[in-house]
């Protein structure tokens, strides 16, 4: 990739390909446990696992939003939003399984 | 400096379109862009028939106009028309028609691509309105769920027209999608960077991103819905490992994007028309892109909040009802934003902005039902009751319709060079907006007071009679406006009054010149603006006077610049293809192929795939070898860009990789189906005895893993200008390729008959999948091979063959999913 193409891509598709990618793995981590049980196990691992996943991409997320908005313009501005919103809903995804009882 | 003379006739002659019937072969973007709007208006009236016939069977309890039977199509047909048919194909004909003019560009990179989508669209459309006419439409509901749809309760045709219409209709969206991404990412007019790019062009971006994902799961499912009902492959019975509910997940993975897919290039179309009127920039520029970028991601992970009542589980509720409230941060910013530009401007209230507001109004207040809705306790009482009908039509006509209407109003002179009348604009606008809301408004009452959708009568006393009689006279008005709107514009095209250039004072650039000549741009404007006609000076004269990038067709092409996809960079020189008739030919053998499918004459659907392919060869077949082609043309005085067709870099390229994008999304879904049944389905995992890895199935392996290599040693030869040496490696895949078939083929008949459980019919799936790519690759080899051994290919030039090698190796990636999900699996089984 060229360079106005890399910070493009990091400004406006970083934070939504991060969140999409928290989103596939809370789903499927959260069915497969359930299917396999491991919700009954002495320590919360379903819990566990989604709330580390979900801090984890947070913080990545809002990493790569502060590189960008440090940019001038357009970019900085535009995908100064974008990672904002997708910081939020990166955490909205994750909330469900600490909040509601997981595997009903 | 003055253009030679002569030189704007040798223009129009290049990129004029054959007089006549023949003008069915033309390319050009604004004659398909207009088939498109045109035909979905045809749709849309036929569909809007249907909805006065509804609306006339429940005027009144008791109402005989209708048996059930008719009413069941009738609102199946409805719906599905009005969406498929209608609302996703008139913003697709839309962009086509517009972007090239807003982005500076002269046609779409790839005109054929262009056709090809617009006749299978209309192709796809005819099969599903025949069968209307034979009395044997769809009658499962838009969006058709098994088991009422299956074979055992629906033995009849009409699902098989929704099934095989519906795909035909989305093959063309994603053929548009392809064209529209690689259009806005490429051939923007040099230094339209991103942040100078108009809003709509960022809307229809993410919109066609939306159509890649989006509409491969449905593409899918209903293959595999049309191979459970046609060859009882049983992925949707549950007495055979399959679940219904697999239809209902494949069928929102696309229909909620679908909803978006919708609104975004509507928002586009406000977002770029409402700033004219309101005379004023628009408003939160960088927040409405960080919307539809949001928007477009966010939409797709919200599908099964469509499913609450079905009984998934909680945590899944929970997930999806959290996921789902927060699409509306972006919704409220796009909404804020166009009523800010208004306020913010000094508006001129013409029509287009009745349209706007009305647009604020009516999807606001279907925004609030949306997010009761969405919140599972409420849904659970509003599901299936007329509540939602109201709900939907809110969102869907305030979304879509409004939008589509002002913005008609709106370019109408650019299309026509003729002024709509504001007077039939307005009276029009007024009729809809308020008979739209005396029959929508009191279908909320009468969902909440119990009555259900798709009812086709109704006992009286229930308190339902008022509230329906009102809506059926609101639908009368409804019809009266559009009726009046449409005529008005319709008239305009005719005795009109004839406009001057940029009537309205619009500031991008599709206004330089109105009516735009054929060719667009007399010659490629150099952007230095978001608001090129109100910020640059003197850009109208002097893109009248050829001032600018390619003035001069060089002896009849059809040249336009190609630029970088971040700052519009000039990098080559496009050299697009003419009138012809490849694209509506393959469509017309496509329609064959599935009529074929449809009435299970399968000799007539064989033949149509033998020529569907030989059509495709045909038509991807060069008219010149690209060894021959000028190596770079003169694209402004001074300035020589290397030719694009064959070069490493061309928008090829860039459509390579989108269309291998949307093909990903289709192998995911199928991944997914597996992964779904295993954890979900009844009767998993499946009674296997003893797994056993035959050999074939493991030896095929070593061939796909030689043609890979063969492909990738035939591309190195070609850049060490070895003709000979890539004609021999190609030579070499291709023969492995045929091995590799072979082994798979034995190994197939080794695996269990497909209708006996839904596992074997998705390895079948699976299998067959993976060889169809690899045909394809061994197709694009084949291809090269025959043109290598003609002569063709240089060092520098021989794309041709990169995209074969990257789609070989692509083919045998999917078999590194596809072998443990046949062969590796049932091990996992075993009990
Ligand atoms: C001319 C104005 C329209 C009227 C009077 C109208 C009326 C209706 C009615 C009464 C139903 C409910 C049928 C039932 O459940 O028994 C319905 C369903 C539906 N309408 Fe419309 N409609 C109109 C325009 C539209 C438009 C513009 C769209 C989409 C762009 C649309 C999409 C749908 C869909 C998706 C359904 C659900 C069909 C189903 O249940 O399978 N309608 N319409
Ligand atoms: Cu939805």
């Amino acid at each position: 990739m060229t360079e106005p193409s890399a910070s493009a891509f990091r400004a406006l598709l970083l934070p939504p390909l991060l969140w999409a990618g928290h989103f596939l793995a809370v789903y499927v981590f959260v069915s497969l446990a359930c299917l396999w049980g491991w919700h009954r196990m002495e320590v919360p691992v379903v819990q566990v696992v989604v709330a580390g996943l979900t801090v984890a991409v947070v913080a990545a997320v809002l990493l790569a939003t502060r590189v960008t908005a440090r940019m001038p313009g357009f970019l900085g501005r535009t995908g100064g939003g974008v990672g904002l919103l997708f910081a939020g809903a990166t955490l909205v995804v994750g909330l469900p399984p600490l909040l509601a009882p997981v595997c009903r | 400096m003055t253009r030679p003379a002569g030189e704007e006739a040798e223009l129009t002659q290049a990129w004029a379109s054959p007089p006549g019937w023949r003008a069915l072969s033309a390319v050009n973007h604004r004659p398909m862009g207009a088939r498109f709007v045109v035909t979905a208006f045809f749709f849309f009236t036929i569909a809007g028939l249907l909805a006065l016939l509804i609306r006339t069977q429940l005027a009144v309890p008791n109402n005989t106009v209708l048996g059930p039977e008719a009413y069941n199509q009738v609102f199946t047909m409805h719906g599905t028309m009005m969406l498929f048919l209608f609302a996703v194909p008139v913003l697709q004909g839309a962009a086509t028609y517009l972007l090239p003019l807003m982005l500076g560009a002269r046609d779409l990179p790839f005109p054929r691509l262009g056709a090809f989508s617009f006749w299978c669209y209309l192709f796809g459309g005819l099969i599903l309105l025949s069968s209307l006419v034979i009395g044997a439409a769809p009658d499962a509901g838009w969006f058709i769920y098994p088991p009422l749809s299956g074979k055992a309760f629906s033995p009849g045709i009409n699902v098989d027209f929704w099934l095989i219409g519906v795909t035909f209709a989305e093959i063309a969206g994603v053929a548009g999608a392809i064209e529209l991404t690689v259009s806005i990412l490429r051939s923007r007019a040099p230094g339209m960077s991103l942040s100078r790019m108009p809003l709509f062009a960022w809307y229809m971006l993410a919109t066609a991103g939306m159509i890649l994902i989006g509409f491969p799961p449905l593409i899918l499912g209903s293959i595999l819905f049309e191979l459970e009902r046609a060859f009882d492959w049983p992925f949707f019975d549950t007495s055979r490992g399959g679940d219904p509910v697999l239809w209902q997940h494949l069928f929102w993975l696309f229909g909620h994007p679908e909803v978006y897919i919708i609104l975004l290039p509507a928002v586009g179309l406000l977002a770029t028309f409402v700033p004219v009127h309101a005379r004023q920039p628009a408003f939160l520029h960088n927040w409405l892109v960080a919307s539809a970028i949001g928007t477009g991601f966010l939409s797709m992970g919200l599908w099964a909040h469509h499913m609450y009542a079905v009984g998934i589980p909680q945590m899944s509720l929970a997930f999806f009802s959290a996921a789902s409230s927060l699409v509306a941060i972006p919704s409220g910013i796009q909404v804020f934003a166009l009523i800010a530009t208004v306020g913010m401007g000094r508006p001129v209230f013409r029509t287009p902005l009745l349209f706007a507001l009305g647009f604020v109004v009516i999807f606001v207040l279907g925004g609030l039902t949306g997010v009761m809705v969405s919140l599972v306790p409420f849904d659970l009482v509003a599901h299936d009751t007329q509540f939602v009908v109201a709900h939907l039509h809110y969102v869907l006509i305030g979304g879509s319709v409004f939008p589509v209407l002002g913005a008609l109003h709106h370019w109408w002179p650019a299309a026509t060079g003729r002024m709509p009348s504001e007077t039939t604009g307005k009276i029009g606008f007024w009729l809809l907006f308020v008979g739209f809301n005396i029959n929508f408004m009191p279908l909320h009452h009468t969902g909440l007071a119990g009555m259900p959708r798709r009812v086709y009568t109704y006992p009286a006393g229930l308190g339902w009679e008022w509230s329906n009689l009102m809506a059926s006279a609101g639908s009368l008005m409804f019809a009266l406006g559009l009726l009046i709107f449409l005529g008005g514009l319709a008239h305009a095209a005719f005795r009109g009054r004839r406009t001057q250039d940029d009537p309205w004072g619009a500031g991008t650039l599709e206004w330089i010149a109105t009516p735009p000549p054929v060719y667009n741009f007399r010659a490629v404007p150099v952007i230095e603006s978001r608001y090129p006609l109100w910020d640059q000076a003197g850009l109208r004269g002097a893109v009248l006077n050829g001032v600018g990038f390619m003035p001069d067709p060089q002896g009849g092409r059809r040249l336009a610049p190609a630029t970088t996809e971040v700052e519009a960079v000039p990098e080559m020189a496009l050299d697009l293809p003419g009138p012809t008739w490849s694209p509506l030919v393959t469509a017309a053998i496509f329609a064959g192929l599935f009529l074929g499918i449809l009435v299970q004459a399968y000799a007539v659907a064989v033949a149509g795939a033998v020529a569907a392919f030989v059509a495709v060869v045909v038509w991807m077949w060069p008219s010149e070898r690209d060894h021959d082609l000028p190596r770079e043309v003169e694209a402004a005085p001074g300035l020589m860009l290397p030719l694009a067709r064959g070069h490493h870099r061309s928008p090829a390229w860039t459509a390579l990789w989108v269309t291998l994008a949307a093909d990903a999304a289709l192998y995911a879904s199928l991944a997914f189906a597996f992964f779904y049944l295993w954890g979900f389905a009844a009767q998993w995992p499946p009674a296997v005895v003893r797994a056993t890895l035959s050999w074939p199935a493991v030896t095929a392996l070593l061939p796909l893993v030689a043609s890979v290599a063969a492909a990738w040693l035939a591309e190195r030869a070609i850049r060490r200008d070895d003709r000979a040496g890539l004609v021999r490696w190609l030579a070499v895949a291709l023969g492995t390729g045929v091995v590799f078939l072979l082994l798979q083929g034995w190994a197939a008949m080794a695996l269990g008959p497909p209708s006996r459980h839904a596992r074997d019919a998705l390895a079948h799936v699976t299998w067959i999948f993976q060889a169809f790519h690899l045909l394809v690759a061994m197709t694009m080899a084949g291809m090269a091979l025959a043109r290598a051994r003609l002569g063709d290919f240089a060092p520098d030039r021989h794309l041709a063959v990169r995209i074969a090698t990257r789609f070989w190796t692509y083919a045998a990636l999917l078999w590194v999913v596809g072998f443990p999900l046949v062969h590796l699996a049932p091990f996992l089984f075993v009990r």
